[in-house]
């Protein structure tokens, strides 16, 4: 029991790791774009909850860790604009934003 | 002498690529309209064999005068380690007299072409073809070494293609075209053959540095160096293969065929290939390769076997045709026959000279048989002919002297007989003299055939047409030709042509007596079949020359031969050629076609991943990653295991 209540740096990798999983299943599997950059942003989530759980549990004296998940807050921040702007203008252009229908670039 | 000789060395590469010259002025003569005119081309052609001739009078006049000194000039051709390949030319005795030979028989030829092609639509495509034959058997003439021959050996069978083809058409004469190249081709090959087998053994043996390859002027060397040096089979066979190669041009017993059936072709060409080809080509190489023939009696012996079979067969297959043209074809395997025979004893000098008799007077005769088809409106068969003789006096008294003179009665065929009855004679070979006496009696039977049948009796109905006079000259130019040849054999041809020393033979007058009665004989027998009625020979015709009767079947239809080559090619080598192509269609295009089938199939399903879907793009990569991270975990984890 005391390995669950316990919490350490493994439960928080564990969790980082199952969130990344979920965020990966969800960009290859979900049939919505909107869904597909949701999970994308969960999976930069993840990495960014990874850093922050290195930087408390090993070397808590520097915050470069820390500096590098805030840095990935920020770009997922930007990545959500810059991608709700590419979602509006494929919406524009293919009436719909099912993956499976945006099949452009085949070979 | 000098001079001539330096003139001769200078003008002689000029000599070889004038005709080449000449024909690329035809073409540009031929196309360009309005201004193409048919003298101009015919000019032309004339001019270079004028040319030719003044040359090789040039060439005969400096061999005569210099004790039979050669002028030879080489380039350095093909220079590769040990492999020095030179082109040039060579004049010397024979092949000032043969150049000389050539240069007459193709200018009064080319005269002959312009009134049997006057009105042809391809006027300007014969002349171009004749041309470029006249540079390729130019430069075969004057070559200086036998690689020089074999290149201008090929040339000269893709113009001959050419020339029978004329008529193209013509589905008879194409495939007689198509007929004489492949059976040519045999004889190349083999020729090829041959000649690698010398190049490589006198590499190999070469010692001098700066020695010519396989040069003619150092032949007799080469021969000897060759002989002492490999086995008894091998020279066998190095020697036997250039001989293959004579007998095809010169329509020798298994290869006769060719000659035969391109009795198709214009009337001139038919000469040139009767009359000029096999002395340019076959017999100028037996003659000239005659060092290596000598060292071997098995290559003397298969020259005599050949020649012998040849000269026998088709005469007698010659005595029963009715076609005028097959006539004279079988009658040029017969008499180029003897010539095989005369260089198998040993008759260097005998033999060159009935070759060139022989040419001069089968040129004439092909020619004087043109003019009379020409005239008969194309009909070939002696059958429906006769009593020419009150419509066309002149050619009948020109195809008379040319046939007594082939036969061996008049002019030089009489000089060229005699000389081959005294080498014979003089080998105290009974058989041998009396093998050739029995083909010249044959010889002088058919061709008094032909003249009693075609010339007198009884007149034919068809209708006459009118000979231009250009074809009608020439014919006289050969008589006085064959004429004067019969004076030059002692002073001019004996002095030029020999193997090592000068041959001294002649006939007594006793055998000339006894020739001449044969041949006396020969001629009345026909006189008396053809022309009068006597109670006796009647009977005889009516016995031998009968449809039913087996010696008659046998020379009508030429020993069956074509028939048991039609069966056995049928039999044997089309099942070969069969299998073959079974193999080609199925086993080396079948693997072809498999491996663009795999491709095919591959590419159809690497094709399927390509879908355009991003997401199942992004699936194989994560999945081909997972992958990579598990092989390099695994890695590290077994050298963690092992301990490295």
């Amino acid at each position: 029991m005391s390995v669950i209540f316990n919490i350490g740096l493994y439960h928080y990798l564990i969790l980082a790791l199952i969130l990344f999983c979920i965020g990966l299943w969800g960009v290859i599997a979900c049939k919505d774009l909107i869904k597909v950059f949701l999970c994308v942003n969960l999976m930069m989530f993840s990495a960014a909850l990874n850093y922050s759980a290195y930087a408390v549990y090993v070397d808590p004296e520097k915050i470069n860790g820390v500096v590098v998940a805030i840095f990935i807050i920020v770009f997922g921040i930007i990545n959500l604009v810059v991608s709700a702007a590419l979602l509006i203008s494929v919406f524009k252009y293919k009436k719909n934003l099912d993956v499976e229908k945006i099949t452009d670039i085949k070979g | 002498m000098l001079e001539v000789s330096g003139f001769l060395i200078n003008s002689s590469f000029a000599m070889l690529l004038l005709p080449l010259w000449v024909a690329v002025m035809i073409i540009l003569n031929a196309a360009v309209p309005f201004v193409s005119s048919r003298k101009l081309t015919l000019n032309l052609s004339l001019g270079v064999s004028l040319i030719g001739i003044i040359f090789s009078v040039c060439a005969l006049y400096f061999c005569l005068f210099s004790q039979n000194a050669a002028a030879e000039n080489n380039l350095l051709w093909l220079n590769t380690g040990d492999l020095r390949v030179s082109l040039g030319t060579l004049v010397d005795g024979l092949s000032a007299v043969i150049m000389l030979f050539f240069s007459v028989i193709f200018f009064l030829v080319q005269v002959y072409s312009y009134g049997y092609v006057k009105e042809e639509k391809n006027f300007h495509r014969f002349f171009i073809f004749l041309n470029l034959l006249n540079f390729s058997l130019t430069g075969l003439i004057l070559s200086s070494n036998l690689v020089q021959t074999v290149i201008f050996w090929e040339l000269s069978g893709v113009f001959v293609y050419f020339l029978i083809n004329y008529w193209y058409t013509k589905k008879s004469a194409s495939d007689a075209a198509k007929k004489t190249y492949l059976i040519n081709k045999i004889g190349d090959a083999a020729l090829l053959l041959g000649v690698i087998g010398l190049i490589y053994f006198s590499v190999i043996f070469s010692s001098a540095e700066n020695m010519i390859l396989l040069s003619y002027s150092n032949l007799q060397f080469t021969a000897e160096t060759l002989y002492s040096m490999v086995s008894g089979k091998t020279f066998l066979i190095i020697a036997m293969l250039p001989v293959f190669g004579a007998m095809t041009k010169c329509a020798q017993f298994p290869f006769h065929s060719w000659v035969v059936d391109a009795t198709e072709a214009p009337a001139p060409v038919n000469a040139i290939l009767q009359g000029v080809i096999p002395v340019a080509t076959g017999g100028l190489l037996l003659m000239r390769l005659y060092p290596l023939f000598v060292l071997s009696t098995e290559v003397l012996a298969w020259l005599k076997i050949v020649g012998c079979i040849s000269a026998l067969v088709f005469a007698y297959v010659a005595m029963s045709q009715n076609n005028i043209k097959k006539i004279f074809a079988y009658s040029t395997a017969s008499q180029l026959g003897l010539f095989f025979v005369a260089l198998g004893i040993g008759a260097y000098t005998g033999a060159g000279y009935f070759l060139i008799s022989h040419g001069v007077l089968k040129v004439l005769l092909v020619l004087t048989a043109g003019v009379v088809v020409c005239s008969m409106d194309n009909e070939n068969d002696i059958k429906y002919w006769g009593g020419l003789r009150q419509s066309m006096p002149g050619v009948a008294l020109i195809f008379l002297l040319g046939s007594g003179a082939l036969s061996g009665l008049l002019f030089s065929g009489f000089c060229a007989n005699t000389l081959l009855l005294a080498n014979f004679y003089l080998q105290d070979n009974f058989i041998w003299t009396v093998v050739i006496l029995f083909v010249f009696f044959m010889s002088a039977y058919y061709l008094f055939r032909v003249y009693f049948l075609v010339f007198e009796g009884e007149k034919s109905k068809i209708e006459l047409k009118k000979v231009s006079n250009y074809m009608k000259c020439p014919l006289c130019f050969l008589v006085v030709i064959s004429i004067a040849m019969a004076f030059c054999y002692k002073k001019v041809f004996a002095s030029l042509v020999y193997f090592v020393s000068l041959e001294q033979v002649s006939l007594s007058d006793g055998g000339k007596v006894v020739m001449l009665f044969i041949l006396l004989c020969a001629v009345y027998i026909t006189f008396r079949l053809y022309m009068s009625p006597y109670s006796k020979f009647m009977l005889i015709k009516e016995r031998v020359l009968n449809k039913e009767n087996l010696l008659y079947k046998l020379s009508y239809n030429c020993f069956y031969i074509e028939e048991v080559n039609k069966f056995l090619l049928d039999k044997f080598l089309m099942k070969f050629c069969r299998f073959v192509d079974f193999i080609d269609k199925y086993i080396v295009n079948g693997v072809v076609v498999i491996l663009g089938l795999t491709t095919r199939v591959f590419s159809y399903l690497v094709s399927k991943l390509q879908n355009g879907n991003v997401q199942s793009y992004l699936a194989y990569s994560v999945f081909i990653l997972a992958a990579i991270m598990v092989v390099i975990v695994g890695i590290y984890l077994l050298g963690s295991l092992v301990g490295v």
